[in-house]
This record gives C-alpha cells, sequence and structure tokens, in this order.
C-alpha cells in the first residue's frame, strides 16, 4: 500500500467513525431539545434533568438540555427564532406565550392543557391569562410560579413598634417608623430598576391602585390619569420625602436587594423567594426572624405580577408527539411534586391537587408562597397579557417614568406625559396578531 | 512569433494563481464583513420586528430616532463615556510606559502587574467595581466612613453624574494597560541617542519628552487612541454589569439601548438602525487608523 493510500484509508475511517456510519453499535439515538431555566435551586434543577434524562431513557431518546438564565431567557429565543433554531420543548416566562403565539412558533397544547387539568385537577385563574389566548387555545402549559413576596425583618420591625405592612400606606409608614426610630436608616430595599425587582413591584403597586395601560379589549388606555399620579407619587416620594431607600438602590441589578437584605442592610424588601432560599439552605441567623408576606393591598385591592413558568412545544419540531409526552412526564402528580419538594418552597404549583400537597403547610411564610399566585395579574391587567403589554414591561416604561422623576428631577406630569407617548407608539406599532 | 504568445500565456497563468490566492481572503472578506455589514443596512430600512417578516420603510427608523428623547440621551452619553474614558486613558497609559520605561527594579514584574486590568475578564472587572461603588457596603464608602472623611454615605451608583463617572472609571481601569503596552512599545523604538544629545545639549527632561518622545510617538499614539474609541464606543459590558444604563437612563450608551431595542423590544430594524447611527465616525476613524497602518514610513 503507497503512503497516500494509506493515509486516504485512515482518514476515511476517521470520517466514518466520526459519521456514526462506520458501525451500528455507533448509531445515535434520536435527540430531542429541551431549554430549561437554570434556577437559582440548583437541588430544583438536578432534580428536573434527572426527570427528564429518566424519561429518555425510557423512550430510548437522548435529550440534549440547554440552560437560560432570567438574564438571557429572552435573547435566546429571540436568537433561535430568527436562525430557526428553537428546540423541541421550552420553558416560558409570563410574557413568552403571549409573544411567541403571534409569530406562529408556539403549537396547540389545548388537549395536553385539558389532560393535565384531569391529571392535577384545575389551575389557578390567575395562570389562564399566561397560557390561554383570547381565543381559548393553550399554546403553553403551566410549570411553576416564581412569586414576589414581601420580606420581613420581624425583629427590626418589632425594635422599631412597627407592623407587618398589608397596605401600600402601611409600607411608607413602617419605613418612616423604623428609620424614625433609629433602627436603621434606609430600610426599605425598593428599586425602579430595569429588571423585574423594578418593573414587577411597579405593577404590584398600580393594579393594587386600580391602574393599568390597558382596557379590557387589550386596548391601550391612557394613563394620564390621578391613579397613576398617585402611584407614581408612591413610587417616588419613597425616595425624594421619605428617604427611606437607600440611596444607590436605583441602580442595583436584579441582585441588589437580595444582597442588601441577605447582608442586614435593609429592614424589607419585595422580591421572589429566593432569599429565603438562601437563608434556608445556608442556616442564616437572620432566618428566624425573616417573615415572606404576602405583598400588600391598595385601594382596589390585592392585585400583583406574576412570574409564570410554562412548558410550550415549538411549531418547528420534528418530534411533536415525544415532546407532548415529555411535558405530560414531568407534569405527571408524581414527578411534580418531586421537583416541587425539592425546590425550597420557591416553585409554587398552579393545579389544584399539587397545591394541596402537605409540603407548603411547613411555616407561615410557605403558606404566603402558596397563597401569593391568587393575586397574580399579567402586564396589561384588566385587559389580556398581548406583545404589546408584553413589550411596556419589556422596554422599562415603566420604571424609567418614575427614574425621571427620582433620579432626573421631572415632575410627575412630564414623567406621565412621556411615558403615556412611549405606550401609544408601542401599541400603535407592535405587530396586532 | 511565438515567443511574445507564449510568455503572455504565462502571465495571464500567473494572474490566474494570484486571483486563486486571495480568493480565500475575498470569499472571507464578503462572507464575513460585507454581507453581514451590508445585511445590517438592510435592516435598518426595514421595520423588522422578530418573527415577523420584514418590510422596507426607508429612512423612517432613523427618523424616528432623531425624535426619540430616550435616544438623544443614549446618544450624549455615549460621547462623555467614551472621550472622558480614552482622554483619561492616554494619560495614564502614558504615565504607565514612561515609569515602566525608566523602571529600574522590577521591571518585569511591574509590566505584569500594570497588564493585570486589562487581561482579566471584563465581567470580572465590571462586578469587582460595582462592589467597590456600593453606597452601603462598598469599599470606597466604607473606606470613606471609616477614615472619617465621610458621614452620609454617596450613591455613586444612584446619581446620574456620579454613576456616569463610575462606569467611565471602570472603563479606565480596564483599559489604560493596553495604552501603557503600545505606547511603550512606541518608546523603545524611538533611538536612545536623540535623548542623549538632548542632555549634552542641556535639555530637560519635560522638553526632551516633548520635543523627542511625544512626537516619535505620534503616530502609535494616533492609531492606539482611534482603536480605543472605536472599542469604547462600543463597550456593553461594563455599563451593562455595572448599572444597566441607569439609573433610569443616566448611563445609558449605543450599545445597551441596541440591546435593549433588539433583545427586549423585538424591533431589530430600529435597534440595528441605533447602531448605524455613529457607522460615519467610525468609518472615518477605521480610514484614518488604516492610512496610518499601511503607510511605508
Amino acid at each position: 500500500m503507497t503512503l497516500l493510500a494509506r493515509g486516504l484509508s485512515i482518514v476515511l475511517a476517521a470520517l466514518l467513525l466520526l459519521t456514526g456510519t462506520g458501525s451500528p453499535a455507533l448509531a445515535q439515538k434520536p435527540k430531542i431539545r429541551v431549554w430549561l431555566l437554570r434556577t437559582y435551586v440548583p437541588d430544583a434543577n438536578h432534580a428536573l434533568e434527572d426527570s427528564i434524562k429518566r424519561w429518555a431513557t425510557s423512550k430510548n431518546l437522548d435529550p440534549v438540555i440547554e440552560y437560560f438564565t432570567f438574564d438571557d431567557i429572552e435573547t435566546k429565543y429571540v436568537a433561535a427564532i430568527e436562525t430557526n433554531a428553537l428546540p423541541d420543548v421550552g420553558q416560558l416566562q409570563t410574557i413568552g406565550p403571549a409573544r411567541y403565539r403571534g409569530m406562529g412558533r408556539l403549537l396547540d397544547l389545548t388537549d395536553l392543557a385539558n389532560e393535565l387539568v384531569r391529571v392535577n385537577g384545575p389551575m389557578l385563574e390567575s395562570a389562564l391569562p399566561v397560557v390561554r389566548a383570547p381565543d381559548g387555545r393553550f399554546h403553553a402549559v403551566p410549570f411553576n410560579y416564581i412569586t414576589d413576596m414581601q420580606f420581613i425583618r420581624t425583629d427590626l420591625f418589632r425594635k422599631a413598634g412597627a407592623k407587618v405592612p398589608t397596605t401600600w400606606e402601611e409600607v411608607r409608614e413602617a419605613a418612616r417608623l423604623i428609620k424614625a426610630k433609629g433602627v436603621m436608616e434606609y430600610p426599605l430595599g425598593q428599586s425602579w430598576n430595569r429588571s423585574a425587582d423594578g418593573y414587577g413591584v411597579f405593577q404590584a403597586l398600580l393594579y393594587s391602585h386600580g391602574g393599568g395601560w390597558a382596557d379590557e379589549q387589550g386596548n391601550y388606555a391612557s394613563i394620564v390619569n390621578d391613579t397613576w399620579r398617585a402611584v407614581v407619587r408612591w413610587a417616588s416620594e419613597i425616595y425624594l420625602k421619605d428617604k427611606t431607600v437607600p440611596p444607590d438602590a436605583m441602580s442595583w441589578t436584579g441582585f441588589g436587594n437580595n444582597e442588601a437584605f441577605l447582608t442586614g442592610k435593609i429592614a424589607f424588601t419585595f422580591n421572589g423567594p429566593s432569599i429565603y432560599y438562601v437563608l434556608e439552605k445556608e442556616h442564616r441567623p437572620i432566618l428566624k426572624d425573616t417573615l415572606m408576606a404576602i405583598k400588600p393591598a391598595g385601594p382596589a385591592g390585592r392585585n400583583h405580577d406574576v412570574l409564570l413558568l410554562s412548558w410550550t412545544v415549538f411549531s418547528s419540531s420534528k418530534q411533536v408527539e415525544a415532546a407532548k409526552d415529555l411535558i405530560r412526564f414531568v407534569m405527571s402528580t408524581d414527578e411534580a411534586k418531586k421537583y416541587m419538594q425539592q425546590s425550597w418552597g420557591q416553585m409554587v404549583p398552579a393545579f389544584e391537587r399539587l397545591r394541596q400537597d402537605p409540603y407548603w403547610q411547613k411555616n407561615e411564610s410557605y403558606r404566603a408562597v402558596l397563597e401569593a399566585p391568587k393575586y397574580a395579574r399579567t402586564p396589561g391587567w384588566p385587559g389580556p397579557l398581548t406583545a404589546a403589554a408584553a413589550e411596556v414591561v419589556a422596554t422599562h416604561v415603566l420604571t424609567d417614568l418614575c427614574a425621571r422623576v427620582i433620579v432626573d428631577g421631572w415632575d410627575i406630569e412630564k414623567a406621565l406625559g412621556e411615558a403615556d407617548k412611549r405606550i401609544r407608539d408601542i401599541y400603535a406599532n407592535v405587530p396586532s396578531r | 512569433m511565438t515567443k511574445p504568445s507564449a510568455w503572455r500565456r504565462v502571465l495571464v497563468a500567473d494572474a490566474l494563481v494570484g486571483y486563486l490566492f486571495v480568493l480565500p481572503l475575498i470569499v472571507l472578506v464578503l462572507g464575513l464583513v460585507a454581507y453581514p455589514l451590508g445585511n445590517a443596512v438592510w435592516i435598518s430600512l426595514t421595520d423588522k420586528y422578530v418573527g415577523y417578516a420584514s418590510r422596507f420603510v426607508g429612512l423612517a427608523n432613523y427618523v424616528t430616532l432623531t425624535r426619540d428623547p430616550i435616544f438623544h440621551k443614549v446618544v450624549w452619553n455615549s460621547a462623555v463615556f467614551t472621550l472622558a474614558s480614552v482622554a483619561v486613558k492616554v494619560v495614564l497609559g502614558m504615565l504607565m510606559a514612561l515609569a515602566l520605561q525608566r523602571a529600574l527594579v522590577a521591571r518585569s514584574f511591574l509590566r505584569a502587574a500594570l497588564l493585570v486590568p486589562w487581561v482579566i475578564p471584563t465581567v470580572i472587572t465590571a462586578l469587582t467595581w460595582h462592589w467597590m461603588f456600593n453606597a452601603l457596603w462598598g469599599f470606597i464608602n466604607v473606606t470613606l466612613q471609616g477614615v472619617g472623611l465621610m458621614r452620609e454615605p454617596i450613591a455613586w451608583l444612584g446619581q446620574p453624574a456620579t454613576a456616569m463617572a463610575a462606569v467611565i472609571t471602570a472603563n479606565i481601569w480596564r483599559g489604560f494597560p493596553f495604552f501603557g503596552v503600545c505606547l511603550l512599545a512606541g518608546m523603545q523604538a524611538i533611538p536612545r541617542d536623540l535623548y542623549e544629545a538632548a542632555a549634552v545639549d542641556g535639555a530637560s527632561p519635560a522638553q526632551r519628552f516633548w520635543h523627542i518622545t511625544l512626537p516619535g510617538l505620534r503616530l502609535v499614539l494616533l492609531v492606539t487612541t482611534l482603536i480605543s474609541l472605536i472599542f469604547t464606543l462600543n463597550d456593553f459590558n461594563i455599563v451593562y454589569v455595572l448599572t444597566r444604563g441607569g439609573p433610569g437612563t443616566a448611563t445609558h450608551v449605543l450599545a445597551t439601548y441596541t440591546y435593549e431595542v433588539g433583545f427586549q423590544a423585538l424591533r431589530w430594524g430600529k435597534a440595528v438602525a441605533v447602531s448605524m447611527y455613529p457607522m460615519p465616525v467610525i468609518a472615518v476613524m477605521i480610514v484614518i487608523v488604516t492610512r496610518y497602518l499601511t503607510r511605508e514610513d
């Protein structure tokens, strides 16, 4: 054999090995691509991954699991949509189904949703606007809520003689009292920043005051009115008048308030339950003095923001039935409970039978976390969650409004005028499907 | 008569081989530069919304941006961020190069140490500065309060002016070693006898710097400054990690605004138009850099 022939045969053999056509033993299993949120609870992430792998083994499939975080979830999906690289199955955040179903990227999962209701009981009313389109079809099914809570340092509240706030006005009163009693200079950790800690809490404040930017049909309704004035006044006066918020809170990123609470620099804040997870998991001393409570009510009652993760199957999937079966499996009662119990009270189910699990009766904080999603309202409330409403939240119009008053020194009327124009522009130009 | 014809054949064959050799480069330039750039220009002329087909809208995105108050703020912020950062980086880089050139001991160690800011990942740099600037537990405020120089904490990242100063500071810290290294290399290329002759003539160190070092570094300084201007204008990481463009829009720059419009608002046509606005300025800088880099003298 010449040197050239020998070289060629080696290259050919290597190519055969690489492409897997050399031997039946090397034949690959069909792949199924799954995109998951990497939550801040590794135990829960592992439990879900384990569940998916067990299912895949039983179906002789090779699961390709990829993760995104809260920060890059939209980035990853946007890139995948434009490059036709969407996975078979994926988790979506609250605004995902409304944004992507209009693009024709999500399959109709109405049958699967009905099936899960038969297995796990009815889903919470607050989940429906997220996963069900106005025409009644489901393009996603609920996975779990990650609910924003009110975190209270009970020891500091006691010291100041403040009570756990049940209304937004009581939030201000408690903060002023703690400051006045010299317990803490900046007790309230509330930022109007470019993260869910900002626009989420602003929605809770707004909806609890009966405000919104859309009517019940989902059309834009002007925000230049007294309700909005009152809400922006509340949001700005905690900085400008009460001075109860840490001075640099407006520039906090998503973990700023977590950090401040965990290091004992603030007495209360609004956040997903991740703070409690860290306290519990790491046996932090302030755990015994920390209470998770439902966020306050306003003049229009308790109407809060929502973070609901859901499952979807993308229309580009070549394995639609396998994809649906995967969701069916991980949402089966046993598997869903396994995941739930590894979540340290972070992941709240939307289905009634899962919600009745004794796991949630562990203590007052867990019970509050379970209760909170009942008050969840979607962006654009009282109208349906639309792509336009999602864009209002995603482009930080709500928190920029507060920043104009607090940071740039604008008066409320001028700031409202700018926000009104921005929202009008979004509603006028968003593709209306 | 056969001789010239054969000669021509050789010439044609040579030319073909020449074209063949440059073909990969042409393909690369067309595929990796011309096509993406052309496509970007095209997208900026459409109403492209993620997930939907695009429609040609001419210059509508550019016109809309001229009326967008946030875009005005972003352009101003980008100019302040870029010019202030690069100006200070030039000065610090020059000082670094002069110090390193004159260092008598531990020269290698000092060179390596001063390069650290440049080689560590930008995200680490930004997170470190984020912690240092924190109002309640950051290194700067805690130290100033500890030594009694300050009673009330300063919200470095919470006020527009100080937040901008903070992101500029972080950018300077990361970028000045680039200037230092380039200028040091330039200084070492200046003939020593010029300095010796100047010293013999009684020139002071300041005069030697002004009349020998600075003219000798003119080319390096220009190229380094222009490259740094381009990189700083396009910087995303430091601003995004430190402030996300906040408080409000106080530190929002072109890169972070492009990201917000493109990936959060899903309006790609407008986002690409945002990123296209500084293109004429960048193009002029690139032409200047290229001309100097390809000059034979």
